[in-house]
């Protein structure tokens, strides 16, 4: 069985008290619970301070472009099915130039983990307004206050067919990790946003701050995560912050809908040794 | 008598069928063993409006449309005005007189014969279903130019596979109607005659567009993984392969932009599958974020371009060579690339395996740059040869490699510029595909020595495929004085040009570039040297190709440019014309 320790890379250079620690933390626990082989885990990651966690996890890792991370994520996946793959980022990465390929992976429901590192302000740039920044907050490029309202990645992904949906706080590891393990257990497109506290540049959404306002749906007894329907009225119905697991729901995934043979491994093939024969089927059709 | 050697411009309302009828009248011409091109003249838009459809053969090979039409086959009044004057002198009008009622005064040549037949009509009355006008249009030309039987085999295996017995055998009645016109209605008194010269190996031979020749290209040299957004005039790859990597293995997918697309290609080549993207300007323009990172983190990636006419949305169904600035420097950063270029469509269909290679060998964005003409006209190409480029994946690390065993530096400073590349799955090759400047393990680095060394290696990769890459081409005459440049498309004019000039006794002599990056700096230079004159042929505005020559050769007097950008592919004449009014100041 494998322990933390078979994850750890180079140290961490986030700020002490950020709470990317506890996603990092709760990320290699739910490895280690997984068993998961380094060889055949590759997280994905866009641009930010929690985009750079991948650096942090021993792994295959991809650190590419702003915004861009599911779409590497979901070509990892495709070409080899054998992997687990993470999708890391921020709330800037993922809800500004990320948005539309986070709609359009939720509604593929590709195989793949999603999480959202949510601070609610840009760190790496230090401290301008993020999607997620609530009305009114100040930062250095909105000294009036933020005109705008907050995105809900929550509800995006219940609407848009992620299968798998769920809301963590850094100030609780011990539940992030079980969701994580759910999440990369779970087939299918799963998403988690975490609630993860900036402690340098955000002074509003702080621990505290968050502690006095979720609410835990898992304590709601009733509720039951496998209606995408009941996730979407429980999110606009409870008061506070909701967090916990919204949905949980097995459907195909693009691969076993795409794939001819959603077992065959893609990368396995050798393509050096060619048989000519089905390229000269395919000519047929010109002559 | 004029045989085998025509060109056929169908016209009509888009909705009247006139690609249909062209399609398979292509294909038989093709059959009878025959050269063709086909040349789309369609407006951006969806139904209506005039459209039309040229259709060339000859006896010999041909890659390019021809400047004249011999044949003009008319379904409305709008071909008369645009394009009575491009037919040749002797040349025929095929056109729909229960349509046309009558041929304006102004359109009527004396010097040309015309024809016609009311196959609307007869479409309407004799088969209950006027919209299969253009088969029994079909059967006249087919009756006229000799080669009736060849086409209604093409119908029948046209029509029965793919729409089923009761359209095929209201087709074949269409045709025969038109047919029997000829000698009824009318009789023939023009000189076009197509004689069948077909012979065994002439079968073989396919017609087809440069997109289908990149595409089943692209599955031949194992590319297992593409990801593309519609736009024309790429979409063909798209959708073909959509139908057919499913069953390599693979999956073709239309995603929400190109900037998804290009990303999951770097995605899928990281993971250790071949991929590939298509577009034209405007997404190649999405892309080049992620071509940079293609560069830095040194992921192997297939880019075609097929290039319309720009800027902006342009001209988004014609053709031209605006691109190549964008293929070569576009971009942030310093970082390296290699820039290939098709002649046409048989081309296309080697030069995209090779792209594989190259961008696998030196683990960067190879962009493949061709234009809208070869990549949507259709042109028979001699039977493709499945084995001749073999599949090299440079330094992809495969099980079991015994530098697995050991420390594996994915970004490390080696020899020959070019580290070993682990894929996911790989135990002993852990690393980080890195997009920030990394150490020599692929963790960001700031240190100034390693980004020295980083990106003196990084680049030192393009002067490195120099001398690996394709070599420029040559045709005519080495000893000629006269030097013709060009890369891609034009090469078919330009050579219909060169024979033309020859039989004026003017000899010339053609550098066609298939590498445009690295540029092939010796080749032209020696190329240069030796001549008095040089005329850059290409289709763009500003000269890109002339000034990237420049870039390297310096100013000169010697060269000068042949531009086309008004919307419409170089012919032969522009060409021609050109080198003409110049020659004698140039051999004085």
């Amino acid at each position: 069985m494998r322990t933390l320790k078979d994850y750890d890379s180079s140290k961490p250079i986030w700020c002490p008290g950020c709470g990317n620690f506890a996603v990092l933390a709760g990320l290699k626990r739910a490895f280690a619970n997984l068993d998961i082989d380094p060889k055949d885990l590759v997280v994905v990651s866009g641009i930010g301070c929690s985009s750079r966690i991948n650096g942090f996890i021993k792994c295959y890792g991809f650190h590419g472009v702003h915004g861009r991370l599911l779409p590497v994520a979901t070509a990892v996946k495709l070409a080899n099915p054998r992997l687990t793959v993470i999708g890391a980022g921020g709330d800037g990465d993922g809800y500004a130039l990320g948005m539309s390929h986070f709609i359009h992976a939720s509604r593929r429901n590709v195989d793949v983990t999603y999480i959202v590192m949510d601070n609610q302000i840009y760190g790496l740039t230090k401290g301008q307004t993020s999607p997620t920044s609530p009305p009114g907050f100040v930062t250095a490029t909105t000294p009036f206050g933020s005109k705008e309202r907050p995105v809900d990645g929550v509800g995006l992904a219940l609407l848009s067919g992620a299968t798998f949906v769920a809301r963590g706080f850094s100030g609780n590891a011990k539940r992030l990790t079980e969701i994580f393990i759910k999440a990369i257990k779970h087939k299918g497109f799963s998403f988690v946003d975490v609630l993860s506290p900036c402690v340098t540049f955000n002074r509003l959404n702080t621990y505290d701050w968050f502690r006095e306002r979720i609410h835990s749906i898992e304590e709601d007894n009733d509720y039951d995560p496998s209606s995408r329907e009941k996730a979407i009225q429980k999110l606009f119905t409870v008061q506070g912050i909701p967090v916990g697991i919204f949905l949980d729901e097995r459907k195909n995934t693009f691969g076993e809908e795409i794939l001819k043979d959603p077992t065959h491994v893609a990368v396995e093939e050798n393509i050096e040794e060619r048989d000519t024969r089905p390229f000269e089927k395919i000519a047929k059709i010109f002559t | 008598m004029k045989e085998n050697d025509i060109s056929v411009r169908i016209g009509g309302q888009a909705g009247d069928g006139s690609l249909t009828t062209g399609d398979l009248l292509a294909k038989a011409l093709k059959r009878v063993g025959l050269w063709v091109v086909t040349t789309k003249d369609f407006p951006s838009r969806i139904r209506g409006g005039h459209t039309n459809y040229t259709i060339r053969a000859k006896h010999k090979r041909i890659y390019g449309p021809a400047d004249y039409i011999d044949f003009l086959v008319a379904f409305d009044y709008e071909s008369f005005p645009a394009h009575t004057k491009e037919i040749t002198s002797g040349g025929v009008v095929l056109y729909d007189n229960s349509i046309v009622k009558e041929i304006p005064e102004e359109y009527r040549r004396d010097d040309l014969t015309y024809y016609g037949a009311p196959v609307a009509k007869l479409a309407r009355e004799e088969l209950g279903l006027e919209v299969i006008k253009n088969t029994v249009l079909l059967g006249v030309l087919g009756e006229l130019l000799g080669i009736p039987n060849e086409i209604e085999e093409v119908i029948e295996e046209t029509f029965l596979a793919r729409k089923g017995r009761k359209v095929f055998e209201k087709n074949v009645k269409a045709f025969r109607l038109g047919k029997n016109l000829v000698g009824s209605l009318f009789n023939k008194k023009d000189d076009y005659r197509i004689n069948p010269i077909t012979k065994s190996s002439d079968r073989e031979r396919l017609l087809l567009a440069g997109n289908y020749a990149i595409a089943l290209g692209a599955i031949v040299a194992g590319c297992r993984f593409y990801a593309g957004y519609p736009i024309t005039p790429a979409t063909e790859i798209l959708e073909f392969l959509a139908e057919h990597l499913p069953a390599f293995g693979g999956a073709a997918i239309q995603v929400e932009d190109e900037i998804s697309a290009i990303n999951m290609v770097l995605g899928a080549s990281f993971a250790g599958v071949r991929a590939m993207t298509a577009t034209s300007g405007p997404g190649l323009a999405l892309m080049t974020e992620a071509m940079s990172l293609s560069g830095m983190a040194e992921i192997p990636a297939v880019i075609v371009d097929c290039q319309r006419a720009g800027p902006s949305t342009g001209l988004p169904t014609k053709s031209e060579q605006g691109d190549l600035n964008h293929a070569i420097f576009g971009g942030h950063g310093d970082f390296p690339r290699i820039v290939i270029a098709p002649g046409h469509a048989e081309e296309a269909f080697y030069l995209i395996q090779v792209a594989f290679n190259l961008a696998e060998k030196y683990q960067l964005p190879v962009i493949f740059l061709t234009e809208q003409s070869v990549a949507q006209n259709k042109q028979t190409v001699l039977n493709f040869e499945f084995d001749r480029i073999p599949v090299e994946r440079g330094k992809l690390l495969k099980p079991g490699d015994p530098a697995l065993r050991g420390k594996i530096e994915r970004y490390g400073p080696v020899e020959d510029s070019i580290p070993p590349r682990p894929r996911p799955g790989l135990e002993g090759g852990l690393f980080l595909s890195e997009g920030n400047e990394h150490d020599f393990t692929g963790h960001p680095s700031e240190n100034p020595e390693i980004r020295k060394i980083n990106q003196l290696r990084r680049n030192s990769k393009v002067k490195k495929a120099v001398d690996d890459v394709p070599k420029p081409e040559y045709e005519g005459h080495l000893d000629s004085s006269i030097g013709i440049i060009g890369m891609g498309a034009t090469y078919g004019p330009i050579v219909e040009a060169m024979e033309e000039l020859e039989e004026k006794k003017i000899k010339t002599h053609y550098l066609r570039l298939v590498t445009l990056w690295p540029f092939p700096e010796k080749d032209v230079k020696a190329f240069i040297k030796n001549k008095k004159k040089i005329f850059v042929v290409e289709q763009n505005a500003t000269a890109q190709l002339r000034q990237l020559i420049q870039r390297f050769v310096g100013p000169s007097e010697k060269i000068e440019s042949i531009t086309k950008f008004n919307g419409r592919s170089f012919v032969a004449s522009d060409i021609y014309e050109k080198i003409l009014s110049r020659v004698e100041e140039v051999l004085v």
